[in-house]
């Protein structure tokens, strides 16, 4: 009998250990499924390329200031100047961060961003319009505004953006007794390299992959895993990348 | 006698549980009870798919997709979670979520687990409203999945 028992109580242990497969409870739908997942705003790996295009140099600022003291900002119409542009931007997992500006003079300007993403086959996949920024000095001034805009894009791992931004600046003045305004235009371009494929799962092979826009015959993944505790505290994060599913992980 | 007898029961269930270890480990191939839910949003509007796992024997890992997703989008979460056990071994007491940023469509290579993907979505979308944990309402149902191997 005690026997008997404690063979029972094996199979109760057998049940808990041997099989320790969590199932969780039985069933579908009617009763809520409880659970709290962390909050997904921490750890959140981001791939980043950075690219720095003409930023301005204190050679441009020096320059700048020179023609403003040179300057008679009372005599009519004064040329509208662009000294330097910059453009860089950065991947942030799928949006691209975009900042620009410029250094000049002038009364006004209007900066026209365009943003152009390709695949790695040169296809166009998206093209991104950005509201225009423009605004009225009034009086004849030294101006550098920046700008930074995000881009959604659609998960383009392996992307590659042309962002393109058209800097105007004017001067508007009376000379002669007309008005006139003098413009001066010149653009900036950036290619933002490609948005990193990360590192691949060395089991699965392949690896730096840039995924097939559409279709085709294999199965690719990006993935990325982030534990946290109880608390939500990042435990570690795991880069997975964007790879190559292959075999027993698509079976029936 | 008692202590002996216990004893004995003792030494029988740790050399059956050793054995189903062993054996487990041998094949390494598995079968666990998996959410697969569908809800309005996930976590981050970027994921395609997410996959929560508890390392909780009182409750199952939960597999979350949005409710327009297709069986390709379950197929790839499933080959992800695959991933993620094969990978990173559970732990108690935190909560791992891995998230699908992007994935290749209509693939030769899904065709496999497409049947069944097509035929597990069709019943999460027969289920009725609950709540899913904090990712708000939504239908969800278990499945069996194999992992390891």
């Amino acid at each position: 009998m005690r026997l008997r028992g404690w063979v029972g109580l094996g199979a109760l242990v057998m049940g808990a250990v041997g099989c320790g497969d969590a199932v969780g409870p039985q069933g579908s739908g009617g009763r809520d499924l409880e659970f709290v997942a962390p909050s997904a705003s921490s750890g959140i790996p981001a791939p980043r390329q950075r690219h720095w295009n003409s930023p301005i140099t204190d050679e441009d600022r020096s320059l700048a200031e020179a023609a403003v003291a040179a300057m008679d900002a009372t005599a009519g119409v004064l040329p509208a100047l662009l000294f330097s542009k910059f453009v860089h931007g950065e991947w942030r997992l799928n949006d691209l961060w975009i900042q620009f500006g410029f250094f000049g003079m002038g009364t006004g300007y209007t900066v026209t961003p365009r943003v152009e993403i390709r695949g790695s086959d040169g296809r166009l996949l998206q093209l991104a319009t950005v509201e225009p920024r423009s605004e009225e000095q009034g009086l004849y001034s030294v101006m550098r505004p920046t700008s930074e805009v995000v881009v959604p894009t659609s998960a383009f791992c392996g992307g590659q953006a042309a962002v393109t931004v058209t800097f105007e600046v004017r001067s508007k003045g009376t000379f002669a007794g007309e008005s006139v305004t003098l413009l001066n235009k010149d653009v900036a371009q950036a290619v933002i390299l490609q948005q990193r494929c990360p590192d691949p799962i060395t089991p699965l092979g392949g690896g730096g992959a840039v995924l097939p826009s559409a279709g085709g015959t294999r199965l690719w993944l990006c993935q990325y895993e982030v534990w946290t505790d109880l608390d939500g505290d990042v435990i570690d994060v795991f880069f997975f990348g964007c790879t190559e599913v292959l075999g027993g992980f698509l079976a029936a | 006698m008692k202590i002996r007898t216990f004893l004995m029961g003792l030494l029988a269930v740790g050399v059956l549980a050793v054995g189903a270890r062993a054996q487990t480990r041998a094949t390494n191939a598995r079968t666990v009870g998996i959410a697969v839910a569908l809800v309005d949003t996930l976590s981050r509007p970027e994921h395609r798919a997410e996959i929560l796992r508890f390392s909780d024997p009182s409750r199952p890992d939960v597999i979350l997709l949005r409710q327009d997703a297709s069986a390709e989008a379950l197929v790839a979460a499933i080959a992800s979670y695959r991933i993620s056990v094969a990978r990173t071994p559970g732990r108690p007491g935190a909560v791992g979520r891995t998230a699908i940023t992007e994935l290749s469509s209509a693939t030769a290579a899904a065709a496999p687990l497409r049947a069944r993907a097509t035929e597990m979505l069709a019943k999460v979308r027969r289920a009725p409203l609950a709540k899913v944990g904090n990712y708000g309402r939504g239908r969800w149902a278990q499945f069996e999945v194999r992992v390891g191997g």
